[in-house]
């Protein structure tokens, strides 16, 4: 447990040496939210105000999840292109195991820096009224999403050990989720045909679920939404450690 | 035994033509039959030319990189099913590569290898301390690793592979880049380390002898020589010495050494010298001549692989 804590440190150390990147960041974020503000305003004319509030703290916390969820892709093809991956490799530590405690200690750091910031804009849209067991289900259905995103990110990592550049790939990952997990436009917007084959993939459940359990709690969605979750988590756990064990024995690391 | 190969075999599949939607391949032995036994407590050098084969090896050895053939074992086990298992009796160095976290000081990845080794934190501060003085790296552990020059990156190198006191120690090219004084003291260093069994690549055979008793020298994948450095050491390597002088040199210098030559840039160079008469040689050029600059060499390496391949074409 105790490397656990102090792979937490070193991507929290990591984080903190990047500060006026995160800085930036949230600046960046800022001037996001204000567009989507006025956007949705614009969009949601003569709607109940509700709806518009709904609407806008759903994307807010769609922001502050992409914020926090880690770029592991990139990590891993990093560690791959530069070789570095060898002596990862030969720590007696799982590699995934190694990348996902850093990079909870990366969103630690991006947690005070940004999310606080969308946190309390998110609660003020809300009038910070927000039940407890709507927290608590947002809470759980967050820690999941961030762990069924990771995986993601490290099976699209894994294709560096035959790609070299994993570029073309996220680009892609970035459209799919873009269509189909409802972090730009909230889901219960879109055709019903898209609704239904989205519900039935992993990229909402990163994402647009979480929105949803916060827009509209209860408890037979959360459950729904808890089990999906686990079953993509352990499904893309086990395809990564399949993949990655042939990954690792079959292709070359990079370098003499 | 620590490590047992036997006939191992690696294969490459290398392009030898691309063209716009086809490419056409060639299989590339990097390491061919190779047999070999390392005992606990060997200091041994695996030397060769760029592309020899060296890195392909250790990487099997260390079981992230699948043979083709033949077998391997190290600490008694297949290394690709146990490499975790096996990691925590190795520390390895590559020369190339870090495992060092470049925005943060170097005391914090020896602290994380403090916690995944599971290093009681006493023993710790103690191998820490003796590393870093035997290295004279205690001034620099605190600072960012990027803005540490190549030579206390690689000293950091070398006390983050150490912290769990390894059994086997791998250095694949350690010293690659690093000036001699750096590379001095990293070779005391390891001449110290008398309890660890040390596998050291290099294409560099002097420095190696320096460190490893036994050197296995490998060409083209295949394991050409293994014999001891000490039998090494007497061999009759021709050495070169080249040296600079403002003076014109005297007729009979000349006449001495008909093999001489005067290089492009004004140095003069003598080749082929045998080890019995390199003494009186140099004390000829530094009694006569006003030398400005002198500099001997002796490529046993490549001599060695010359040697090597006459003898096979004789057979």
């Amino acid at each position: 447990m105790k490397y656990r804590l102090m792979l937490i440190k070193i991507g929290i150390k990591k984080g903190l040496a990047s500060k006026y990147a995160l800085i930036f960041w949230l600046f960046s974020s800022l001037i996001s939210l204000t567009v989507q503000y006025f956007l949705w305003q614009a969009v949601l004319t003569g709607k109940p105000n509700g709806e518009f509030k709904q609407t806008i703290s759903y994307l807010v916390l769609m922001q502050l999840l992409t914020v926090l969820f880690p770029k592991t892709s990139y990590d891993v093809n990093d560690k791959v292109r530069s070789g570095d991956i060898a002596l990862d490799l030969l720590k007696p530590v799982a590699f995934a195991t190694q990348l996902l405690w850093e990079s909870i200690g990366y969103s630690v750091v991006k947690f005070a820096v940004i999310g606080t910031v969308d946190l309390l804009v998110c609660l003020w849209i809300l009038n910070f009224k927000i039940a407890l067991s709507t927290i608590l289900m947002v809470l759980v259905t967050a820690i999941l999403a961030y762990l069924l995103y990771f995986e993601l990110e490290l099976l699209l990592g894994t294709f560096s050990f035959y790609t070299y550049s994993i570029w073309g790939i996220s680009t892609f990952k970035e459209a799919i989720l873009l269509v189909l997990a409802g972090n730009i436009f909230p889901t219960n917007f879109y055709p019903a045909v898209i609704k239904k084959v989205a519900s039935f993939l992993p990229f909402q459940y990163s994402f647009g679920a979480v929105g949803m359990l916060a827009q509209k709690p209860s408890w037979s969605l959360f459950i729904q939404v808890v089990l999906i979750q686990l079953f993509y988590i352990i499904l893309f756990n086990v395809l990564f450690k399949f993949l990655f064990k042939r990954s690792v024995v079959s292709t070359v690391i990079q370098g003499g | 035994m620590i490590i047992e190969t036997k006939n191992l075999v690696k294969r490459y599949r290398k392009v030898k033509a691309a063209k716009l939607f086809h490419k056409e391949y060639r299989i590339f032995d990097a390491v061919k039959n190779v047999s070999l036994e390392i005992h606990q407590g060997d200091h041994v050098g695996l030397v060769g030319l760029n592309g020899s084969g060296k890195s392909t090896l250790i990487k099997m050895i260390l079981g992230i990189l699948q043979p083709d053939g033949g077998s391997i074992k190290t600490f008694g086990r297949d290394p690709l099913n146990n490499r975790q298992k096996n990691a925590a009796k190795i520390g390895v160095v590559f020369g190339q590569r870090s495992q060092l976290r470049w925005d943060l000081p170097a005391i914090d990845t020896f602290k994380l290898n403090r916690e995944i080794y599971q290093v009681p934190e006493d023993i710790f501060t103690k191998r820490v301390t003796k590393l870093a003085r035997m290295l004279q790296a205690t001034e620099f552990l605190t600072q960012p690793v990027r803005t540490l020059s190549l030579g206390q990156r690689m000293k950091a190198e070398f006390i983050a592979a150490l912290i769990h006191d390894p059994e086997l120690l791998i250095l694949d090219e350690p010293t690659i880049g690093l000036d001699v004084l750096t590379k001095n003291s990293i070779t005391q260093f390891l001449q110290q380390l008398t309890d660890k069994t040390i596998i050291f690549t290099s294409h560099d055979l002097d420095e190696v002898a320096k460190v490893c008793l036994r050197i296995l020298i490998l060409n083209q994948g295949q394991l050409v020589l293994d014999q001891s450095s000490l039998q090494l050491a007497e061999l009759d390597v021709p050495t070169t010495v080249t040296f600079t002088s403002a003076d014109k040199l005297s007729a009979d210098l000349i006449k001495q050494w008909p093999n001489m030559m005067q290089l492009k840039n004004g140095s003069y160079q003598i080749a082929g010298i045998k080890q019995e008469n390199l003494k009186e040689v140099l004390s000829t050029i530094t009694a006569r001549i006003p030398v400005a600059n002198i500099e001997v060499k002796s490529n046993k390496l490549a001599y060695l692989l010359a040697h090597l391949k006459q003898q096979e074409v004789q057979q």
